[in-house]
Formats: C-alpha cells, sequence, structure tokens
C-alpha cells in the first residue's frame, strides 16, 4: 500500500482527536495515528513536531517533560479546555469537507 | 531561552527515536536497521527542527514571504489582468505624486532662508481693501518707528537691458537695500552683499549676479566678481553672485542692483512702489508685531507729525503676512483643489480595482475553498488579499513614480509661468513618502474589499454555492462600486466643466480692442544713451515711422501700459465738478501714455468726443478718459471739454478731455476695469513740467523709458520677427526686442493659471470617466456572463434581441443613475470650494450640470453596448447545454 502523506491542517485535528483519550508523547501519537488508520495514514513522524508546537502556541495542548514507569524523561502532551472545543469545530468543519469534495469530485 | 528549546527539542526527538528504534528491535529487527528505520519514519531531522523554530519565531515573517511570493506567482499566472490593475493604479498613483509634488514645494516646504517664519511681507491696504506696496516716507517711518523687526528691508522688481556676449537681453532685476539683503540672511555664493552705504543715494554702480545668470548669459566666467558689465547703458561693477536657487517673491531675479532712493522721494506720501520684508526679532511672536504695528497704525499721524495720506485704523492701513502667503496666494486653492481632484481619479482607480478584484475572487472561489479546507485560516486568507492587494499597488507605485516624474517635468515645461516656486519641484523624499503611503493604503483598501465579498471564511458554503450554480454572493458590493465610480466621476466632470466655462469666459471677455491680427513687443530706453526726454521720443517715433512704412503692416502705435493686464500706476488726480465723498480716494487708476493713432490701431471705439490727433502734438494739454471714469466722476456730467488734473507737483496744469474712450482691460480680463486717463505722449513734458521720472528713478514708468510698439498686421509675430531685428538694431544695436508676441498669446498668457487648471483638471476627468466607463462595463459583461443561461432561455422563448439589448443597457443606465445623482449632490457640494476659480459662471451652474449628466449617460450607454450586443450574440442552443 502506497504511504499517504497528511494534508496539513489535517495533521493539527488528527492530533486533537489522538490526545482526546489522555496524554501522550510524540512518539505515542504517531504511532496512535498510524495504528487507528489501519497505516493508511503515515504520518512523517518529524512533521508531528511543528504541529505540537502550533497547537501549543494557539493553547489547544499543554505540554509537561514527565517521568515514565521506565525511568525516561518524556514530554506528555494534553488537551486543554480549549482544545476541545477547537476539536469539535475542527471536526464538523471536516465533515463538512469531505461531503462537499465528495460531491465536487464525483463525475458529473 | 531558544537554547533550552532547541536542547528540549534535541532530547524529545532523540527519545522518539529511541523509542521507534526498541519498538522495531522488539519486532525483530537488527539494532543497526531499526535505527535506521525509525530515522527513515521520521523524516528529515534538520527540517523539522526548522520548522519547529518556525512555529516559534519566523512564523509571520515567513508568512509574508510566502504570501508574497504567492501573490506574485497569482498574478503572473493573469498577466492581464495585472498590467490593467497595475497601469490603472500606476496612472492613479503618478498623477498623485505629481501634483503633490507641486503641491509640497510650493505651498508646503518652507522658503530656503534661514528661519523664514521670521520674514514678514508688508503692505498696505486701501480703505476699499485694495492692497497695494508701501511708499517711501511709510517705509523710513516703519524702520525708525518699529520695535518687532530687527531689520526690514525693501526692493523693487523690474527689468533691465543686459549686454551679455556681444547682444543685448533683458534681465529681471531687483533694486533691494542692504536691509534687504541682511534681512533674507543667505550670504552670496562669491563676493559679497551690498554695504549699506552703497545703497544710499549717489552710491557706486554695483550689482550681485544670481548664479542662473552668470552660469547661462555670462559663461560661468570663474574671475566675474570684479569685473564689469554693462547693465542699462552704465558699467556696474560686479561685487558678488548669489547660490544656486536664490530668489525673492518668486519673481525669477537674474540681477540685483542697489536701491538708492532719492532722499527726495520721502515727500511722495501716496506714490507707493516699495516692496517690503522685515524680518522679526529672535523671540518676537508674529501676533506681537502684529499688535504692535496695529497700534503704530493707530498713532501714526501722530508719532510722524503729518497728515493727509496716514495710516488710520479702518481706513488705510499698514499690515503683514508670511512671505509665503504672499508667494502662494491665490495658488494655493487651485492647486489644494487639483490636488482633490487627483485624489478623486485614484478613489476612482481603487473602486475599479476593488471591482476587478471582487470579480477575481469570485472566480477563485473553489481556490479560496480548497485552501479554507485545507487550514488556511481566515487571517491567512486575508494576509493573502492583502499581499496581492500590496504587490499590485507597490508594482503600480513604482510605475507611478516613472509617470509623476514624467509629469513633473512636463508641468514644469507646460506651465512654467503658472506654478509657485518651479524651480524647487522636485520628486524629494517627502514625495516618495506620500507616494508609498498612497500605494500601502490604495493596496490595504482594495486588497480587503474582496475578502468582504466573501462570506464567513468557512470551506463547506463556497462550494456548495458554486455546485449550485448561483450568482454573485453580493452582487450589490460591485454595483456599489461602479455607481460610487460614476458618481466620484460626475464629480470630476462637473469641475472640469466649470473651468472650461471660466476659460471660456475668459477668452471671451469683451477686452475692449481688436485682439487678433495685433503684434506687440517693447522697447526700453536707458535713462544713461536717452538721457532727455526728447531723445525717447524721437527714436520711437523712428521705430512708429520704419514700421508704417513696412509692407504688411496696416497700423503702429505705441502705449506705455500693455492691455490686458498691466501694472496699477494710478494716484490722486484733481477732476473738475467732482467733489470725492470723505474717505474715498480721488485716485485714477490707470494712466496711460500713447502715440498719435493708438486708438485706431488697437481697435479702441471712441464712444464721445475725437481721439488724439497730429495738431495735438503741438496744441493745448488734451486728454482721453474712459468710459469707467465718467461712470466714476462725471455721472450724468457732459465729459468733452471738463478737465483733470495729476496731483503731481504744483506746475502740473489743467488737462481737458476731448474724447472718452471703450473701457479696456487693464488689470487682468477677469477683473472690472479701473478709472482710466490717456496722455498723448508728445505732450507729456507739458503736462509734467517736472517728469517725475528722474526723482522716482525708473520704477514709476513714468520716464517713459520704455513702451510697447503695437503692429496691426495679418502676419504673425514670428514672420515680422526678422523685420522687426533689423528695424530695431537700425536705431539702437544696443536695444533688445522684449516679449515679441502676437496679442492672442499675450491674452492666453494672462489666463495662463485658468487655462493650466482648466486642462489638468479636464485630464483628469478624462481618466475619471474612462475609469467609470471600464468599470460599467466590467459589471454589465460579468452580468450578462452569469445570465447567459437565463437570456438564453428568454431567446429561446421568442425574445427579441432589441429587448435583450434594451434590458442589459437599462441595468447599466440604472447604475448610472444612482451614480449620477449622488454625483451631482457630491458636486453640489464640492464645487463650491472652487468657487473663488471661477469667472462667470456659478459653482452650480445648472448647464454645466446637464451637459455634465448628458455626457455621463452617453458615455455609461456607450460601455453598456458591448456587453448589451454581446448579450444579444447569445445562441441559446450552446448557452442552455452549457448548464
Amino acid at each position: 500500500m502506497a504511504d499517504r502523506k497528511v494534508v496539513q491542517g489535517t495533521l493539527e485535528l488528527l492530533i486533537l482527536r489522538t490526545l482526546l483519550f489522555g496524554p501522550l508523547h510524540g512518539h505515542g501519537i504517531a504511532k496512535h495515528i498510524q495504528r487507528t488508520s489501519d497505516d493508511v495514514l503515515q504520518v512523517e513522524h518529524g512533521s508531528l513536531y511543528p504541529a505540537l508546537r502550533r497547537l501549543e502556541k494557539s493553547g489547544c495542548i499543554t505540554s509537561k517533560w514527565e517521568q515514565t514507569d521506565r525511568g525516561r524523561e518524556m514530554r506528555m502532551y494534553r488537551l486543554t479546555v480549549r482544545g476541545r472545543k477547537q476539536l469539535t469545530i475542527e471536526q464538523s468543519r471536516w465533515d463538512e469537507l469531505v461531503r462537499a469534495m465528495a460531491r465536487v469530485l464525483k463525475p458529473v | 531561552m531558544k537554547k533550552d528549546r532547541d536542547e528540549e527539542l534535541e532530547h524529545e526527538i532523540r527519545t522518539h527515536l529511541d523509542l521507534e528504534a526498541e519498538e522495531r528491535v522488539a519486532n525483530g529487527m537488527s539494532e543497526t536497521d531499526a535505527r535506521y528505520a525509525a530515522r527513515r519514519a521520521f523524516g528529515n531531522v534538520m527540517r523539522t527542527k526548522e520548522d519547529v523554530r518556525a512555529v516559534w519565531t519566523r512564523r509571520w515573517l515567513d508568512e509574508i514571504v510566502q504570501d508574497v511570493r504567492y501573490a506574485l506567482r497569482t498574478l503572473r499566472k493573469s498577466p492581464g489582468f495585472t498590467t490593467v490593475a497595475v497601469l490603472t493604479l500606476a496612472l492613479g498613483i503618478g498623477a498623485n505624486t505629481a501634483i503633490f509634488s507641486v503641491v509640497n514645494a510650493a505651498i508646503l516646504q518652507p522658503l530656503g532662508y534661514p528661519q523664514p517664519e521670521q520674514l514678514r511681507f508688508l503692505t498696505t491696504r486701501s480703505a476699499d481693501g485694495e492692497q497695494g506696496e508701501v511708499s517711501a516716507p511709510e517705509y523710513f517711518e516703519l524702520t525708525e518707528l518699529n520695535q518687532s523687526f530687527s531689520v526690514v528691508g525693501a526692493f523693487v522688481v523690474g527689468e533691465v537691458n543686459l549686454w551679455a556676449r556681444d547682444r543685448p537681453r533683458r534681465a529681471t532685476r531687483a533694486r533691494v537695500n542692504a536691509e534687504l539683503l541682511e534681512a533674507l540672511a543667505v550670504p552670496p555664493e562669491r563676493g559679497r552683499w551690498f554695504r549699506r552705504e552703497e545703497t544710499r543715494f549717489g552710491g557706486p554702480a554695483v550689482a550681485i549676479l544670481s548664479h542662473e545668470l552668470w552660469r547661462s548669459t555670462l559663461a560661468a566666467r570663474e574671475d566675474m566678481v570684479g569685473q564689469s558689465i554693462e547693465i542699462d547703458g552704465v558699467r556696474h561693477e560686479v561685487v558678488g553672485i548669489m547660490p544656486p536657487g536664490f530668489d525673492l517673491m518668486d519673481k525669477r531675479v537674474e540681477l540685483w542692483l542697489p536701491l538708492q532712493l532719492d532722499p527726495a522721494v520721502r515727500q511722495y506720501r501716496s506714490s507707493h512702489f516699495l516692496s517690503v520684508l522685515g524680518r522679526l526679532k529672535n523671540g518676537v511672536a508674529p501676533e506681537q508685531a502684529e499688535e504692535e504695528l496695529a497700534s503704530l497704525v493707530a498713532s501714526w499721524g501722530e508719532r510722524v507729525g503729518v497728515s493727509g495720506h496716514v495710516f488710520t485704523p479702518g481706513g488705510h492701513v499698514m499690515q503683514m503676512e508670511p512671505v509665503l502667503d504672499e508667494i502662494v496666494g491665490s495658488a494655493r486653492r487651485a492647486f489644494w483643489v487639483l490636488q482633490a481632484a487627483v485624489g478623486l481619479v485614484l478613489l476612482i482607480a481603487c473602486a475599479n480595482l476593488a471591482n476587478l478584484l471582487v470579480a477575481r475572487a469570485e472566480v477563485r472561489r473553489r481556490e479560496v475553498a480548497v485552501r479554507t479546507a485545507i487550514g488556511a485560516g481566515r487571517r491567512r486568507l486575508l494576509a493573502q488579499f492583502v499581499a496581492e492587494g500590496l504587490v499590485l499597488s507597490v508594482l503600480g507605485g513604482a510605475v507611478g513614480v516613472v509617470i509623476a516624474w514624467t509629469g513633473v517635468r512636463a508641468l514644469t515645461v507646460t506651465y512654467p509661468e503658472s506654478i509657485p516656486r518651479v524651480a524647487d519641484i522636485t520628486i524629494d523624499p517627502a514625495v516618495l513618502g506620500f507616494t508609498l503611503l498612497v500605494s500601502v493604503m490604495t493596496g490595504v483598501v482594495f486588497g480587503l474589499a474582496p475578502l468582504g465579498h466573501l462570506p464567513e471564511g468557512v470551506a463547506g458554503p463556497l462550494l456548495n454555492d458554486r455546485t449550485r450554480g448561483t450568482t454573485a454572493t453580493r452582487p450589490w458590493v460591485r454595483r456599489a462600486l461602479v455607481a460610487g465610480e460614476v458618481a466620484l466621476a460626475v464629480v470630476l466632470v462637473t469641475g472640469a466643466g466649470l473651468m472650461v466655462r471660466t476659460v471660456l469666459n475668459l477668452m471671451t471677455v469683451d477686452a475692449g480692442f481688436e485682439r487678433s491680427r495685433l503684434v506687440t513687443f517693447g522697447v526700453a530706453l536707458p535713462a544713461a544713451t536717452y538721457p532727455t526726454f526728447d531723445q525717447r521720443v524721437q527714436l520711437y517715433r523712428r521705430l512708429i515711422d520704419r514700421f508704417g512704412a513696412m509692407p504688411g503692416i496696416d497700423g503702429v502705435s505705441t502705449v506705455s501700459g500693455l492691455p490686458p493686464q498691466r501694472e496699477h500706476n494710478g494716484f490722486g488726480t484733481d477732476t473738475e465738478d467732482y467733489t470725492p465723498p470723505p474717505e474715498v480716494a480721488d485716485s485714477v487708476d490707470y494712466y496711460q501714455t500713447v502715440t498719435s493713432g493708438y486708438f485706431e490701431t488697437m481697435g479702441i471705439p471712441i464712444v464721445r468726443g475725437r481721439t488724439f490727433q497730429r495738431t495735438d502734438r503741438t496744441g493745448a494739454p488734451v486728454a482721453v478718459v474712459n468710459e469707467a471714469f465718467v461712470r466714476t466722476f462725471w455721472k450724468g456730467i457732459k465729459p468733452i471739454g471738463r478737465r483733470v488734473r495729476p496731483r503731481f507737483g504744483d506746475q502740473t496744469p489743467w488737462v481737458t478731455v476731448i474724447g472718452v474712450a471703450k473701457d479696456v482691460k487693464q488689470a487682468g480680463v477677469d477683473q472690472a476695469t479701473g478709472t482710466e486717463v490717456y496722455f498723448l505722449l508728445d505732450q507729456l513734458p507739458r503736462i509734467f513740467p517736472t517728469i517725475p521720472g528722474p526723482q522716482l528713478g525708473d520704477w514709476s514708468g513714468w520716464g517713459h523709458g520704455s513702451m510697447h510698439i503695437m503692429l496691426r498686421s495679418a502676419l504673425p509675430a514670428a514672420t515680422l520677427q526678422p523685420a522687426i531685428a533689423d528695424a530695431v538694431r537700425e536705431a539702437d544695436p544696443s536695444l533688445p526686442i522684449i516679449r515679441l508676441r502676437n496679442m492672442d498669446d499675450v491674452f492666453r498668457d494672462s489666463v495662463r493659471r485658468p487655462r493650466m487648471l482648466m486642462q489638468l483638471f479636464a485630464g483628469f476627468a478624462g481618466l475619471a470617466l474612462l475609469l467609470a466607463a471600464i468599470g460599467t462595463y466590467g459589471v454589465l459583461s460579468y452580468m450578462v456572463t452569469q445570465h447567459r443561461h437565463e437570456i438564453g432561455i428568454r431567446m429561446a422563448l421568442g425574445a427579441e434581441r432589441a429587448i435583450v439589448l434594451r434590458t442589459v443597457i437599462g441595468h447599466g443606465l440604472k447604475l448610472t443613475c444612482v451614480g449620477l445623482v449622488a454625483g451631482l449632490a457630491a458636486a453640489f457640494v464640492l464645487t463650491r470650494l472652487m468657487e473663488t476659480l471661477l469667472f462667470e459662471v456659478r459653482p452650480n451652474d445648472p448647464a454645466t450640470l446637464a451637459a455634465v449628466a448628458a455626457l455621463i449617460t452617453a458615455v455609461a450607454a456607450t460601455a453598456s453596448l458591448v456587453p448589451a450586443v454581446c448579450a444579444t450574440r447569445v445562441d441559446p442552443i450552446v448557452a442552455l447545454r452549457d448548464e
């Protein structure tokens, strides 16, 4: 199966969606996106970090360095109230877009 | 701070890679392969770091660069649109910059003297509000009485014959006293100023040159200072050269001579001929000085111990104003009006561009929708529209500067006499700053216009709209823009129309004589080479005889003051059977000296009595007066045979009036004609036994050192030029021929400022009309495209082409009507600002407004015609199949 690059803008949506289930570190987010999309969405792990910073900057998520059970220093990302709101907005917007795109792309 | 962030990121990425590798090792990969795979899954680490850093710091900068790049790319993709947009803007911005250059140089820039705000120009004002010069006793008394000025100087501007490079030349000269140079406080470029003792009666023949005269006429000789030059037949020693651009009251002075007032002029209290300019003492506020002057005026008579023609509050007073105000004068309003007009042109250009961009935005709705979908926020979209607007306006501004530069050159070449301080006009940093400001503002304004036209930045509705195939979301935006353009165009065209009417009125004013087929030039006889009155008369007579015998010349005469505009030279005059009411000066406004045959040559009708005849040369003193004289002094009294006496010394005899001539314009065609008395040149020694010339010097015009030769001929000045040059050279090779012109050109020159205003206004109005027409055309063709389907159906159902045509044109005219009404209302208010610039036409002149309405409607109909014809060509089958 060919890799599907995630379009910009949607990545943030995916991150927010992932964090809905609880705080997670960067690697965990990447893995979760890959797993839940049955490996269709191949997130280039590196592209995750600018997106995380953008979300942090806009106040949708916060981050904190935490010690894991295995004694590793990890930066954990957590959804904020604002992030939750943004997620619902983005989600409905996305749904609308998908419907619209489907109509546009449907051969006449 | 940044280092910490970098370290954190570094740590985070390292952990990420470790985890990924561990996971892969757990899945059975070798340690090396796992590490490699982890890196591959991560992508370019360096780029990630850079991207993250961009989020922290360079985001907005990057975005701008990105937006500008994107804007350039999209604009390059539609060169037609870009060219139209940039050219429209360039014209608007260029015209604005050019006019602003003039406003800046002429009105806003301070004068080029040290502390110019300290300089005050002093004038007198008569009881009837007429502003005038200062008489010699008034000047001397002011210098003695005042406490506010550190120095007060006097000057008289005139012309001289200059002998340079073996040729005679006329040059503008200012006679100034040393005090004036001290007041202006600009040191000479070479040499020195006049010393105070050099500008007293009996002082030496010295001269200071302007830099420009030294460079052009005197070939910039290095050893000029100390050399002598011949001025009016007298050798003058050059003592200094002034720096480039140095001038006085915008008179374009080429030569500075010492003002050496004869002490005797202190008795001519009513002979106002001095221009007076003072420099306020440091720390003295202008208001303080004005207060002091007012209090001086209140007690002037007491202080100087005189009565009769002395300053009195509310009557004849002395007043002061900033020098710049005097220089710019009436031009100020003219140029602000022009600036406003050209600003309206730019507004129209912006409206047009906004319209183009709205149209484009509609075409690009899908693009916008897709960009919104992939994460472009409303803010980014906005930024992109503004970036596009800015790129367009900066490009337009750049081309505009080129246009402005050309425009300024054209203005200064075309209207050198109509623009104050024309030499100072440049496109300087202030002007460039103005252009930049205008460009950026226009960019933002019309860049935002299409965004306002878009619905809230949600992707869905946009895409939906398209699929439903509805028409424009808010069509009224474009229509309002076009109606607005029409309204602005109406204002401009009305202004232009009023100026056209003004110039037409000015050009057709009855100046009192037949101006066509009339050629004129001046000769000036210096006192040094023509010391006696008889010698001067002899030379004029020789020229008259010579021209009279010349083929192609039907009449020749001479006159001291050239109509329709000449210097005011009146003074107190006794008039028989007339007692002036108190507080009213009994001055005749204009004295005119002519040779016999003047009225015949000029074609001035004699309404009563007779003109001068050859026998009058030796007969008793006689005079001809004008109708205004009779109206003013002898209302209801038979003028012929009555007498007048100029109050010029005790020996002046009474002069009998023999005729009344029709009024001839003297103060300009737009001014009321003043009272005028004509004397015969040959009789002057008998009318003025003591000719005031020697006392007053050459500025009074009473020595008749200069006369205008009038030639009635079917041949134009250019054709007559060689013969005239020969005749004058033969009479005296040292005499320059002064301003040889057709009388028609003299008239054209006398209304040059209204003409300039008219031409520029007409140009701007034309531009405005063109832009408004393009706007109307654009909206209608868009409408026709949008409604092709509907038009197709109608035509399929049998609608006639004429109906379709009428519908589309009707739409255009509806828009125009809205604009026309709004525009006429605005014009009604705005043209009032032009009132002082108009002549014999009121700002809300119904005929002009009607003509404007007709013109605008015609232009709109024409602009609508093309889309209308397009609409009739819609093939119903094609239109329907399209859908």
